[in-house]
Formats: C-alpha cells, sequence, structure tokens
C-alpha cells in the first residue's frame, strides 16, 4: 500500500510538473505565436459550440431585432427628408452645406469569441467577407464603441480589444459642452480623467469619441489612426470635484455591453476587393 | 454508472453552466462566483492531485482561447490551484463546512491572485486595485456558493478522501 501510494503521489507530482511546464513555455511564446495557436485550438475546441450557441440566439432575437431596426430605419428616414428640406431652405439664404462629418465605411462582424473569464478583456471577431482593416480601427455595436482591433488574424478574423482592456485609453467629448478628456478603465468603472475641477460636466452628459490623438502605452504600439469623432461612449454616471485634486472625478457608464455582442461594426474597414480596386 | 464518469460529467457540467448561466444570474456587479474555481476544487477533492492537474490544465485552455496574448496563464493557475487542492485531499477534515469554505475562499483568493499578478506585470497595470475591488469580493462569493455545491457532491458521494 506504501509503494503504491508513493507511486500515485509521484505520477501526480510528474504530471502537474509537465503541465505547468507546458502552461509556461505557451505563455512565454510571442504574441502572434499565441494568436495563431489560439485561432488554432478555439477552432476545434471552442468554435463549434460558439457556432451552435450563436446561431440560437441569433434566431431568439431576430423577430425583435427587425422591428426594432424597421422602426428605427422609418424614423431616420423621416428624420432625413426634413433635414434636407431644412437644408434646402437653408441653402437658398446662406450658399453651400456644411461637409459631412462622417464618411467612413462600416463592416459588420460577428462576434465568435467571447469572454469567457473575468479580468479578460478581448472578443474574436469574423467577418462574412474579406475586409481591408487595420490594428486600432474602433469596433461599435449598435449602441455604442466596443473596443478597437487589437490584432488581425486574417482578412476575416480579428481579436478585439475591449474598452475595458486595463491599459485602454480613449480620447472623449461630452457632448453638450465640447469638454475633451480622456477615458479610463480604473478597476470596476470608468471615469474620464482630465477634466477641469470648474469644467461644467453634470450626470447624464453624454460622451462620445473626441476624435483626437489618444494615449497609449509602450512604445511597441504607436497610435495610429484616432478614432472618429462622433462615436457614442457613455453616459456621465456620477460626478464629483474633490478639494484636493485640479481635476474633476466623471465616472461614466458605457452604453456598450461587454458581454453579450452578436454582430458588432469595424468602422473604416472595408471589403478587400474593394480596397484593391481604389489603389492606383 | 462509474465514479470516474460521475465525477467528469459533476465538474464538467459545473464549470460550463456555471460560468455561462448561473454566475451571470447572480453576479452582484462585476462580482460573481468563479464556477471554475469551485469545479476545479471538486475535481481534485473527488480524484486527486493528478486529475486536478489534468482537469485544471484543460479548463484553463479553453478559457486562454479567450485571451490571445495570455495563452497559457489560466491553464498555469489551474493546473497549481487543482493540484495544489489535490495535494490536500485526505489531509483535510471531510464534512466540515467551515473548512470547505476556507479551502474555496483560499483557491479563489490563490488563483486570481496569481493571474493578476503575472497579467498586471505584463501589461504593466496597477494591481491592488483591481484586487480590492474583483479579487477578494469573488473569492468570498465563491466561497459562499461553492460550500453548499460540495455538500451535494459529498451527499452524492463524489467527494472521496483517497482512490
Amino acid at each position: 500500500m506504501t509503494r503504491k501510494s508513493q507511486s500515485a503521489i509521484g505520477s501526480g507530482e510528474v504530471v502537474g510538473g509537465l503541465l505547468v511546464f507546458v502552461s509556461l513555455v505557451l505563455l512565454v511564446l510571442p504574441d502572434p505565436a499565441q494568436v495563431q495557436i489560439t485561432h488554432a485550438l478555439a477552432a476545434v475546441l471552442i468554435n463549434p459550440w460558439l457556432e451552435v450557441r450563436n446561431f440560437g440566439e441569433d434566431v431568439l432575437r431576430v423577430r425583435a431585432d427587425n422591428e426594432r431596426l424597421a422602426a428605427q430605419v422609418a424614423t431616420l428616414e423621416l428624420q432625413l427628408a426634413a433635414e434636407r428640406r431644412r437644408l434646402a431652405d437653408q441653402f437658398r439664404e446662406i450658399g453651400p452645406a456644411v461637409p459631412s462629418q462622417f464618411d467612413a465605411p462600416v463592416a459588420p462582424c460577428r462576434v465568435v469569441a467571447r469572454k469567457r473569464a473575468r479580468l479578460a478583456t478581448m472578443v474574436q471577431i469574423r467577418s462574412r467577407e474579406p475586409l481591408d482593416w487595420r490594428a486600432d480601427q474602433p469596433v461599435i455595436s449598435p449602441r455604442g464603441i466596443l473596443g478597437r482591433i487589437h490584432t488581425i488574424i486574417g482578412p476575416q478574423a480579428a481579436w478585439v480589444e475591449l474598452l475595458s482592456a486595463p491599459d485602454m485609453a480613449l480620447g472623449v467629448e461630452f457632448e453638450r459642452t465640447g469638454l475633451v478628456g480622456v477615458l479610463r478603465p480604473r478597476a470596476d468603472r470608468f471615469v474620464v480623467e482630465l477634466v477641469g475641477r470648474d469644467e461644467d460636466v453634470v450626470p447624464g452628459d453624454l460622451v462620445i469619441t473626441a476624435g483626437i490623438a489618444e494615449v497609449r502605452d509602450g512604445p511597441d504600439r504607436p497610435p495610429q489612426d484616432p478614432v472618429p469623432r462622433g462615436l457614442r461612449v457613455g453616459v456621465v454616471r456620477q460626478v464629483s470635484a474633490p478639494s484636493d485634486q485640479i481635476f474633476k472625478d466623471i465616472s461614466v457608464q458605457p452604453l456598450a455591453d461587454f458581454n453579450r455582442n452578436e454582430t458588432v461594426f469595424v468602422v473604416g474597414a472595408r471589403p478587400l476587393a474593394a480596397a484593391r480596386e481604389a489603389r492606383p | 454508472m462509474t465514479a470516474f464518469v460521475r465525477t467528469t460529467l459533476t465538474w464538467v457540467l459545473l464549470a460550463v453552466l456555471g460560468e455561462s448561466v448561473v454566475a451571470p444570474a447572480i453576479a452582484f456587479g462585476n462580482v460573481a462566483p468563479d464556477f471554475t474555481v469551485i469545479a476545479i476544487v471538486l475535481l481534485a477533492m473527488a480524484r486527486g492531485a493528478r486529475a486536478g492537474a489534468i482537469g485544471g490544465f484543460s479548463l484553463g485552455l479553453i478559457q486562454d482561447l479567450a485571451v490571445p496574448t495570455m495563452l497559457g496563464l489560466h491553464a498555469l493557475c489551474k493546473v497549481l490551484l487543482g493540484y495544489g487542492v489535490g495535494w490536500t485531499r485526505g489531509r483535510l477534515i471531510y464534512g466540515l463546512v467551515l473548512v470547505e469554505a476556507a479551502l474555496l475562499f483560499a483557491a479563489g483568493l490563490g488563483h486570481d491572485t496569481l493571474f493578476l499578478l503575472v497579467q498586471s506585470w505584463q501589461r504593466n497595470d496597477a494591481f491592488l486595485a483591481t484586487w480590492f475591488s474583483d479579487v477578494l469580493p469573488t473569492a468570498l462569493y465563491t466561497a459562499v456558493a461553492g460550500v453548499p455545491l460540495l455538500r451535494l457532491a459529498d451527499l452524492f458521494g463524489i467527494l472521496r478522501r483517497e482512490d
């Protein structure tokens, strides 16, 4: 019995040590290798299950979504017609129209791998058609900005870093006043930093992207294209001005839901075929 | 049904259903029980250090697929968790709620602290704020939610001091 129990303990130690070694090897691999291994393993281990589950959830939601979208389209068409009339009336008085504020292409993608663990901050998205996309392009949900492209796996798959990632920072603007600040995740909440204590910010203010260059730590990933101005980020939940600080303490409730997303949109990504045609 | 099949079904279902269905439903803000930790503790208490390490590695690897640049971190934490809890198997006083609660709390705290330490080091991010706001309450909640599950497993004869 002693020999048997010693043998069992020994094999446990060997297996445990081996698995720790494998884990450490995976952990110290360079990022591109990790991404490729993850992609290959996920295709076998979790994607089939996620596909089935996502399809089921989609079927359940599609009727409600259709009704909501039809209502939105009808409303937007009415608003557009009214705006055209207003502009037409205005042109007669003052001349040419203001150029469009937003003309970036928007590519729909499906979330195929979602956060499966606490403290994890990425989702994998897949496009129906090959896209010409780049790292750092913003990703939005129908409610608001979700994050940005972190790693491109291929023309149809990419990892998205969510706004809740610890090192995320985003230039934002308060729509009502035009004040700018930097949005960062802080433990279990989002805060807007660098807004002076005497500035006009009140709960309920809508926060949008400012379209200014973002702040990002680390020399390996310098800032690239800034996020366009005007993407909805969140709503101010709480504001205070501590007497010992020169900046306000502003908490923001993000509009996007980071845990439940089916269809998201990559801003600035266009179909690969169209991008190739457009190139000289 | 053999003990092996029964134990495997129990911990896998506990991990999958717990994380995807139960945890979001009973979460207080960002704090929810970590059913993967409870599942690994249950497995290690039922089958020992070797099974705990293998189960922890498998579950951790699947979780790692959600974080491509942290591949191996969940697996590492859960191998150590499974092996560590399995090592205590037979050394604990079985059937005492306080002992099981303490084991679950220590397991959750140790697992998350190691995870957060490595993640904070890799991403150069603050450690203490997240530890106090997330790790500590989650470990407490995991202990509270895990004790009834361990008691149920014991009632059904899944937990065993030795093979």
